[in-house]
């Protein structure tokens, strides 16, 4: 008997099991299923790239490593949005850029030059020099009949948006110099007489704009000595060219980029204000900088070590030992002392509040990129894509190139998913983002003995350098 | 700028420890539980009954109910598959890989209540191949682990066989090979880029012990449990090239790697019914996966920079429930069928290409037949889908959803004397 309970308990076990294992089977099976989780890439009908044009100043022309040329134009952020918005649309768009044949147009002083390259390893950091370029070779500034989609201009700065004498008259930062990038970009009154003039023949119905950056960089990148514009100066100005492009392209939507902080860039940050030591390694002894009084009057004294930066043009005082005594302080030129910092910021967040508020009041049209939070974020956390891990250090990094300024075909890449995202929130659209680890890296290293694929045969002394730049992580 | 250098020498190093924890990760992931076609027929439900030589691995105590001398040679045929698409919707395919761990059992029976045997099997192994120039080629291009577990065994029964206890002992041998690139920010001035491609390779040593208990409190009612100790691999001799990097090498870690790995222990609880045409199991297997936190690994030749920090695992403890049966259509042939619901232990942000893993499902059936009085065959057949899983948070930002599932077929051959 009781056996044959145990049976009738054990054959009921038995149904509950095979009742639970069904039950079980069909609540999973979908979890099991192979199904699309990507959305479809589309604009959705919410933004319309048909004629999508780029306009401010370096950072949208694609300038790298201090100069333009063709494999890193290929790589703006413009550029790179306007080939991932053609995979949403499933057609490809036109985006004429002013291309320029490597190793491109860049300018020292008031000699061309070519982008700079890294030639020698064995020094710290390494040896950086620009390629030799006659003059800049325009690939098709005779073939593209209209004006290019990319005006961004290397070098301008908001008030140049709307100027319509600088293909003619004196560029104000270059002396007595022309900047030769506004022949270059808008090549012929006949096409625009000023880069938003070019802009609207175009009849954009999408428009980025990145233009204010040098206002504030002109005066960063000198240690103070240059001017810059007052944030009241940018907000009219800004207001007005955005007015004049709502107005004339009246159906095309705006995403405008803000400002970052000037010190989120290796320029400023490659260089410690400490005394370097016989090794190449700063010690823990604060630098003797040129440093300004309350009444602006320079004075020699220890480095504000929590406050102070370093250009990295500075590079070859620091070889000549400056900063090391109260009589041999680093020159002011290459100083950004606490209270420039501290102007330069106040000017930035003028900025970057005066372009709240103007995309706020014209919600429905214009995008704000927070470049500014987006470059802050990178400087202390990296960004990590596909196991890479970029940096903001100068070189090793892998987002900004060899002058320090301008990011890398892949920071681009980064600057450009800025974009999309923003757009796509903004607006509605589904533009894919651009895979970064797809993106070539684009810091050359010049040596003759270089094969395709295959590491120079480098002395162990170069070694120490060239490690540096071989990891992001 | 020395700390750049060691940044980078920290990814090498670093991805010389995601080598040598490949072969951990496999054994959970990709851990094999076939070790025996009958018990894999009905879904690895076979701790409480464990009445073929497969005991030794699945219990040692069942080898007591073993009779006589036996000889079980087999293994399992495992086709997997797996597909990775990224955010923009590129897809890539697992290369094929098809692999056949074996094992090998001999058991004989004392008839006085003790029995011994030996058993050779492959408790982890596999590996991923993945297209030279695919989007996670910074992190992994290729992985293949393989591993044997030697397995003396005892088992002793008593209490006119109500009771029964075994107990083994396990020494692995292992060996793993990892290859990928290492991203650098270099080209060349011809615009081609300058990426090292590293391959790895090590042999790992290990020793652990196994026992097992069953009891047949009644006639029709069988219980079985079965620990496996967790097992440490020792890897003293991993050696790494680089190709495309011969300037580098002077200065990146060299010479015999050292780590240890831990093989999480592992155990099985079951209850079956037997009854006189057929058989119905329960079972649950537990893994210790909260073993592996990270791992950390020595060079003998670390360079100016230091052995690597450690590498993130961060597993949870997991599990898998089986159910399964057989039934005896006539004294020649035997049916079987079982379900499996097995959960992985990774977490989303440490889920990658190296082993990508996901909650399982296995659906199994099989036969037996005896072709003499002395020889039987069984073979089993399982279809494991994955679930398919969306990662969004990977620690190395690689995103994307795998979709995997693997076909296994599996024979033994058994001769009873």
């Amino acid at each position: 008997m009781r056996g044959d309970k145990m049976k009738n308990f054990y054959s009921r076990l038995t149904d509950i099991l095979v009742i639970a294992i069904v039950a079980f089977l069909a609540a999973s099976c979908g979890d099991f299923k192979k199904t699309n989780v990507v959305t479809p890439p589309s604009t959705n009908g919410k933004v319309d790239f048909t004629r999508y044009v780029s306009l401010g100043n370096s950072l949208v022309a694609g300038y790298e490593s201090g100069a333009l040329y063709e494999s890193a134009q290929r790589y703006s952020y413009p550029n790179q949005i306007a080939q991932q918005a053609s995979l949403a649309t499933g057609s490809t768009m036109v985006f004429n850029q002013p291309l320029i044949s490597d190793p491109g147009f860049g300018i020292l002083g008031t000699t061309p030059i070519g982008r700079l390259q890294i030639v020698d390893l064995s020094t710290n950091p390494p040896k950086i020099e620009p390629a030799i370029s006659a003059s800049p070779t325009p690939i098709n500034a005779t073939t593209v009949m209209q004006p290019y989609n990319n005006l961004g201009i290397p070098g301008a700065i908001l008030s140049d948006m709307m100027d319509t004498t600088n293909l003619s008259s004196p560029y104000p930062y270059l002396g007595s110099n022309n900047n030769p990038y506004f022949g270059i970009v808008l090549r012929n009154p006949l096409l625009g007489k000023s880069c938003v003039q070019q802009a609207l023949n175009l009849h954009p119905t999408f428009v980025t704009v990145e233009i204010g950056d040098n206002d504030i960089l002109g005066y960063a990148t000198s240690g103070g000595i240059s001017g810059y514009t007052s944030a009241q100066d940018f907000e009219s100005k800004y207001t007005a060219l955005i007015d004049t492009l709502l107005a004339d392209a009246p159906t095309a939507k705006i995403a405008i980029a803000n400002i970052p902080d000037v010190t989120a860039i290796p320029f400023f940050t490659t260089i410690l204000p400490f005394i370097y030591g016989l090794n190449g390694q700063p010690t823990h002894v604060r630098m003797f900088v040129q440093r300004h009084h309350a009444d602006g009057s320079l004075y020699a004294g220890p480095a504000d070590t929590l406050h102070d930066f370093i250009l990295l043009t500075a590079a070859d005082s620091l070889a000549a030992l400056a900063g090391t005594s109260l009589s041999h302080p680093m020159p002011d030129e290459f100083v950004l002392d606490s209270s420039e910092v501290a102007t330069a910021r106040v000017q930035i967040s003028g900025y970057n509040d005066a372009l709240r508020r103007i995309a706020d009041a014209h919600s429905d049209r214009i995008a704000l990129v927070d470049v500014h939070t987006l470059l802050n974020n990178i400087a202390q956390q990296g960004y990590v894509s596909d196991g890479i891990v970029f940096t903001s250090a100068f070189i090793s990094g892998g987002l900004f190139g060899l002058d320090g300024i301008h990011p890398t075909a892949q920071g681009y890449g980064i600057v450009a998913n800025e974009f999309i995202r923003t757009i796509n929130a903004k607006f509605g659209s589904n533009i894919p983002l651009v895979a970064i680890s797809s993106i070539p890296s684009s810091i050359v290293l010049a040596k003759s003995s270089i094969q395709p694929n295959v590491l120079p045969d480098i002395s162990y002394k170069d070694l120490k350098s060239v490690l540096q730049l071989f990891d992001r992580r | 700028m020395a700390s750049r250098k060691k940044a980078l020498l920290g990814t090498v190093a670093a991805f010389a420890a995601t080598v040598l924890s490949a072969s951990t990760a496999f054994s959970s992931g990709y851990q094999l539980n076939e070790h025996g076609s009958s018990a894999v027929a009905m879904g690895g439900a076979f701790v409480a009954r464990a009445w073929d030589p497969s005991s030794i691995y699945f219990n040692p105590a069942g080898l007591s109910y073993v009779k006589g001398f036996n000889i079980m040679l087999g293994g399992t045929l495992i086709l997997p598959s797996t597909t990775f698409t990224d955010p923009n919707d590129t897809q890539w395919k697992m290369n094929s890989l098809t692999f056949f761990p074996p094992n090998a059992y001999v058991t004989y029976n004392f008839d006085n209540g003790l029995a011994a045997g030996i058993g050779v099997f492959t408790p982890e192994g596999l590996g991923t191949s993945w297209p030279q120039d695919w989007r996670g080629k910074f992190i992994i291009t290729k992985i293949n682990l393989q591993s044997f577990d030697i397995n003396p065994t005892l088992s002793y029964s008593f209490l006119g066989d109500m009771v029964s206890v075994g107990v083994g002992f396990d020494y692995v041998l292992g060996s793993v090979l990892l290859e990928r690139y290492n991203p650098t920010v270099i080209i060349d001035t011809a615009g081609n880029s300058v990426d090292p491609f590293v391959h790895m390779t090590g042999n790992a040593k290990g020793t652990g012990f196994n026992f097992g208990v069953m009891l047949k409190p009644y006639e029709n009612i069988s219980l079985g449990f079965s620990y496996r100790s967790k097992i440490t691999y020792k890897v003293d001799n991993g050696t790494t090239t680089y190709t495309g990097a011969d300037g580098l090498t002077a200065e990146l870690p060299s010479g015999a790697a050292s780590t240890s790995l831990p093989l999480p222990e592992t155990w099985y609880a079951g209850i079956a019914y037997n009854g006189s045409t057929y058989s119905i199991e329960a079972d649950y297997q537990f893994v210790g996966w909260s073993a592996y936190k990270e791992l950390s690994i020595t060079f003998q030749n670390p360079g100016p920079n230091g052995n690597p920090s450690p590498v993130i695992g961060d597993y949870s403890n997991s599990y898998i429930i089986r159910i399964g049966g057989e039934y005896m259509l006539n004294d020649m042939w035997t049916l079987r069928a079982g379900v499996f619901y097995d959960k992985n232990p990774i977490p989303d942000a440490y889920d990658l290409p190296i082993l990508p893993d996901a909650d399982r499902l296995g659906l199994n059936v099989g036969f037996g037949v005896s072709v003499t009085n002395n020889i039987s065959v069984d073979a089993s057949y399982m279809f494991l889908p994955f679930k398919q899983r969306t990662i969004t948070n990977s620690a190395l930002q690689f995103n994307g959803t795998y979709n995997t599932t693997a076909n296994l077929l599996g024979i033994d051959i058994s001769y009873k004397l």
